[in-house]
C-alpha cells in the first residue's frame, strides 16, 4: 500500500503525541500509575492492530526494560508489579499478561486514549 | 508589522534546513492568516478542543502542558518566535494537550485547511513541515530522557542549554544573556521536580559560576561547563539537516 504524504505525517504526529505522554508519565505520575499507564498503552496499541485476541498479551519486556521506560529502578518495578498482581489488576504468567479489570487499571493509570488519536480523518 | 516581518523568524529557521524560494515565501505570506495577541498565561488551545487553525509564534514565548488526574502539571515543551505551536492540529482532529502563553504573545493564525492546501502545492513547504514534525518528536524524546534518567542538576542544566541553543540558532539572541521568561515553578513542571528542589538546584548552578539569574535575566557564564553538567548534545535539535 502506498502511503500518502498526509498519512505519513499523521503517523509522525501521533508518535510525537506518544512521546509527550511519556514525558508526562515519567514526570508527574507515581510508580504505580506509570507502570499501569505503560501496560494500558501497550494493550491498547496491540488491540488497535488486532494483534492480541481475548485480552491475553505476550509482553516481551523485561523488568529492567520496564524500569528504563518509566524512569524507575528494577527493584521498584518488581515491587509495583507484585502490588498490581495482588490487587488483581494484572495477571502474569511468564511472558503472558492479562488484565482482569482493565477499566480499573485505566483509572489507576490515568489512561485516556485521546493521545493515541485512534480516529484520524485524512483527506 | 509588515507581512514578511511576521514570518521572518519562521523563514529564517526553515532556510537553515532547506531551500525556500521567493515563490514559496510569497505563497506562504499570501495565506489567509491574521495576527492575534494573547495575554501572559492565556490559553491558545485546550486538551479536547477540535482546532481549525494553526498558530505560528511571532512574538513572545509559549509552552505546552498536560495535566494528570492528581492535578499536577507537566510542561512538555517551550517555544520561541518562528515556531509552529500546534503542528499536530494540522492533521489530528482533537488536541491532546494544552498550549499556553508564557509571556504576552503575538500569533499568526492560519486556517488549517489553507495550510494543508499549501503543503500540497509547495513541496518545499511540505518538506519544512515534515522536518518540523520530526524534530519536534526528537525534542520530545529528549525530554523523556531528561525527566526519566537525569538527576536534578542535569535536568535543569539541560533545559537551560536547550533554550539557549535554540535561541542562538534562531538569531533571537546570541545566547549568552537573555530575558528569561520562565518561573521556577514552570522549570519544576518542565523537569518533573518540586519548586523547592528547583530553587536549590538553580542556586547550586549559580554557586558553581555556571549561570547567573536575576530579575528574569539569564546569563550563561560557562557554556561548556553547563553543557557538561547537563549532559547536553545539540544533535537532537537537528539545527542543520
Amino acid at each position: 500500500m502506498l502511503l500518502s504524504p498526509a498519512r505519513i505525517l499523521v503517523s509522525t504526529l501521533v508518535e510525537a503525541s506518544i512521546f509527550r505522554e511519556w514525558t508526562v508519565n515519567v514526570g508527574r505520575r507515581d510508580a504505580r500509575s506509570r507502570i499501569s499507564h505503560l501496560l494500558c498503552e501497550f494493550a491498547y496499541r496491540l488491540d488497535l492492530q488486532g494483534l492480541s485476541p481475548a485480552g491475553t498479551y505476550e509482553l516481551p519486556i523485561t523488568q529492567e526494560q520496564l524500569a528504563d521506560a518509566t524512569g524507575l529502578t528494577p527493584v521498584h518495578v518488581n515491587r509495583v508489579l507484585q502490588r498490581l498482581q495482588a490487587e488483581e489488576l494484572i495477571d502474569r504468567d511468564r511472558r503472558i499478561i492479562r488484565f482482569p479489570d482493565y477499566r480499573r487499571l485505566q483509572d489507576v493509570a490515568d489512561f485516556n486514549t485521546r493521545y493515541l488519536h485512534p480516529v484520524q480523518e485524512v483527506e | 508589522m509588515s507581512d514578511q516581518l511576521s514570518f521572518e523568524a519562521l523563514f529564517r529557521r526553515w532556510s537553515r534546513k532547506l531551500t525556500l524560494s521567493a515563490e514559496d515565501r510569497a505563497a506562504f505570506v499570501a495565506l489567509p492568516w491574521t495576527l492575534r495577541s494573547f495575554p501572559r498565561d492565556g490559553y491558545l488551545i485546550r486538551e479536547g478542543d477540535r482546532p481549525t487553525v494553526c498558530n505560528i509564534l511571532v512574538q513572545g514565548f509559549a509552552f505546552r502542558q498536560k495535566l494528570v488526574t492528581s492535578g499536577a502539571r507537566q510542561i512538555i515543551s517551550f517555544h520561541i518566535p518562528g515556531e509552529l505551536l500546534d503542528l499536530q492540529n494540522l492533521f489530528l482532529e482533537t488536541a491532546d494537550h494544552n498550549v499556553q502563553c508564557l509571556t504576552r504573545c503575538v500569533m499568526a493564525v492560519v486556517p488549517r485547511r489553507a495550510l494543508q492546501e499549501l503543503m500540497t502545492e509547495r513541496p518545499a513547504i511540505r518538506r519544512a513541515i515534515f522536518l518540523d514534525s520530526l524534530i519536534d518528536a526528537a525534542v520530545f524524546r529528549e525530554w523523556v530522557v531528561n525527566v526519566g534518567r537525569r538527576n536534578a542538576r542535569q535536568r535543569i542544566a539541560h533545559l537551560l542549554c536547550e533554550l539557549t541553543a535554540r535561541l542562538r540558532a534562531s538569531g533571537v539572541s546570541d545566547g549568552s544573556v537573555y530575558d528569561f521568561p520562565i518561573t521556577q515553578e514552570q522549570i519544576a513542571d518542565a523537569t518533573g521536580m518540586t519548586p523547592v528542589h528547583t530553587n536549590r538546584t538553580l542556586q547550586s548552578l549559580r554557586r558553581d559560576g555556571l549561570i547567573s539569574l536575576s530579575s528574569n535575566l539569564l546569563r550563561i557564564l560557562q557554556w561548556e561547563g553547563l553543557s557538561e553538567v547537563g549532559d547536553f548534545n545539540e544533535r537532537y535539535l537537528h539545527h542543520s539537516v
